[in-house]
């Protein structure tokens, strides 16, 4: 039986994916402004004083401790999700409502769910390894690791 | 969470479909929160105003709010707009405000007006221990410092539900045991703490350190409120922010007792002249040329701090190569250009604008007095009086 980590449900929905982790905090606005500024189709990390800088984050699951940043990062996220070029879901140990609210406006007005969980020990967190696969439930608040 | 009959009404539909869409929006936040209830608010202020074409998304969803009819209950005010008397100097920027039009429209409609980070200068400023859904980074932490009043750092599409409602939902930093300071900041003695470059320094310090926890500062009691305007901006861009306690100044921290509720704080944290040194270095970007733009006001400038620069340029001339902006609410440029004070700004060759200082980065390097926009821009970080000297003696001569 696949292990199942059990947190905070923070936005609706399902949704199956290989994992991207950092161990250090995530701003959104920083690492995503950029990108969508360009059109791009991937989603590159654009924070220069981040370890994931220059990654693509596009379709994994983003892990990461906890967001900081502006008050922008909402609508910055809600776009990301409207424009399917960002991650499917987002797994942390500590969520704040700017974060929520881009994954449950989608839900709302658009329709699209974006499953968001937090509330699960980092130190739990950091056992998964880059690019296994997991499904994050938002509605449930769950985390499963599926290989 | 509890709702009122007519809260539940509006939950379900019978309002209206887009009343509803809103509800669950600031139901479900509040939820996920541990809110147990709704409460009213008396105002509201939005970052949702860009105009830029990244937020597509957010555009459509407040185009389809102006379409239904709504409008904001309480006084709402908005983000600071693209300011049209400097298009030439802006040209490159202007290209990416392709929503901007439409979002206008759409504002209006809902009733929200007011174009400035600085809301409080103009005439959306609540009183002490009234309720309010802000977003806007640094307008929230003057909003719970300075003014005492109440809100968590809302975001935009969030911050217009809650105005158009008329309520948020009841958790975080409205509830008084929340508001209880974590940390304790000391200065070392040696330190000028009239001195605002030093100000805005110890506000990054005390941001990077205290993330969303809320820090308290012991030794500022002088300091004015528009000194405290600029060192909260800083602790609200290096961390998440929302409160910052200075014991003797602000309202809720007349000594340590009342700004750690009778409690004990977690951490203490004595700041030294080689702490500011040392933020300086690691947020300033050195460029190897001189800037094109030289940004000062971010948060937008008070009347008092306008006039503070202008005397400053007396006598003095930008070069011609150098956009030197300083910026403000739309209010107090209006008023400036209507006063004496006018003659020797258009002397100098400075520019005095009503907008988001963030946009005057580009043509890059850009020089700027203020710690926020230094985090944000790649900015070179420098005190006023050297910002000045670069503008009008030139960059050799710093």
């Amino acid at each position: 039986m696949n292990k199942i980590l059990k947190g905070r449900g923070l936005s609706d929905g399902i949704a199956e994916g290989e994992v991207i982790i950092t161990s250090q905090p995530f701003s959104i606005s920083a690492a995503f402004t950029f990108p969508l500024i360009q059109f791009s189709k991937k989603l590159k990390v654009a924070d220069r004083t981040h370890e994931l800088y220059k990654k693509d984050v596009k379709d994994k699951v983003l892990i990461f401790p906890y967001p900081i940043g502006t008050t922008t990062l909402g609508f910055v996220l809600l776009e990301t999700i409207h424009r399917a070029i960002g991650p499917k879901a987002i797994v942390c140990e500590r969520g704040e409502p700017l974060m929520s609210s881009g994954g449950v406006a989608a839900d709302i007005f658009f329709g699209i769910q974006f499953p968001i969980v937090d509330q699960i020990d980092f130190k739990e967190l950091e056992q998964i390894k880059n690019d296994s696969i997991v499904r994050v439930n938002g509605t449930e608040g769950t985390l499963e690791i599926v290989e | 969470m509890y709702l009122t009959k007519e809260e539940e009404d509006i939950l379900l539909g019978n309002k209206g479909e887009m009343r509803s869409k809103l509800m669950k929006l600031i139901v479900k936040l509040g939820d996920s929160f541990g809110a147990d209830k709704l409460i009213d608010i008396v105002s509201a202020h939005t970052v949702l105003n860009f105009g830029l074409n990244f937020v597509n998304a957010a555009a459509t969803v407040l185009h389809e709010i102006a379409e239904s009819g709504l409008k904001v209950k309480v006084r709402t005010t908005a983000d600071p707009i693209i300011d049209m008397d400097y298009s030439e100097e802006l040209s490159i920027v202007y290209p990416m405000f392709t929503l901007h039009e439409q979002m206008m429209e759409d504002l209006d409609q809902i009733g929200i007006h007011g174009f400035t980070c600085t809301p409080y200068f103009i005439d959306n400023k609540p009183k002490f221990g009234e309720y309010c859904a802000w977003s806007e980074s640094s307008a929230v932490i003057y909003l719970n410092s300075v003014l005492g009043a109440r809100s968590n750092r809302e975001g935009g599409l969030v911050d217009i539900a809650c105005g158009i409602l008329g309520k948020t939902s009841y958790h975080g930093l409205l509830i008084t045991e929340n508001r209880k300071g974590d940390l304790l900041f000391r200065l070392s003695p040696d330190i000028n703490k009239n001195d605002l470059f030093n100000l805005t320094s110890i506000g990054l310090i005390v941001g990077e350190i205290a993330g969303n926890q809320v820090p308290v500062i012991e030794g500022l009691e002088n300091i004015s409120n528009d000194y405290l305007k600029n060192l909260g901006a800083a602790s609200a861009a290096t961390g998440a922010v929302a409160l910052i306690h200075v014991i003797g100044k602000t309202p809720e921290a007349k000594n340590l007792e009342e700004a750690f509720q009778n409690d004990k704080p977690k951490e203490i944290i004595d700041i030294t002249i080689s702490d500011i040194k040392e933020i300086r270095e690691k947020y300033s970007t050195e460029w190897n040329k001189p800037p094109n733009n030289i940004s000062i006001g971010c948060p937008q400038l008070s009347k008092q701090e306008v006039i503070d620069v202008i005397n400053k340029l007396k006598g003095k001339k930008i070069a011609e190569d150098i956009n030197f902006w300083i910026c403000t609410n739309p209010e107090t440029k209006n008023s400036i250009i209507n006063s004496e004070y006018n003659r020797i700004l258009e002397e100098s060759g400075a520019h005095l604008a009503s907008l988001c200082p963030l946009l005057t980065a580009l043509p890059r390097p850009l020089t700027t007095n203020s710690a926020k926009t230094c985090f944000y821009s790649n900015a070179t970080y420098r005190n006023i009086d050297d910002c000045i000297k670069i503008a009008t003696e030139g960059w050799d001569n710093e």
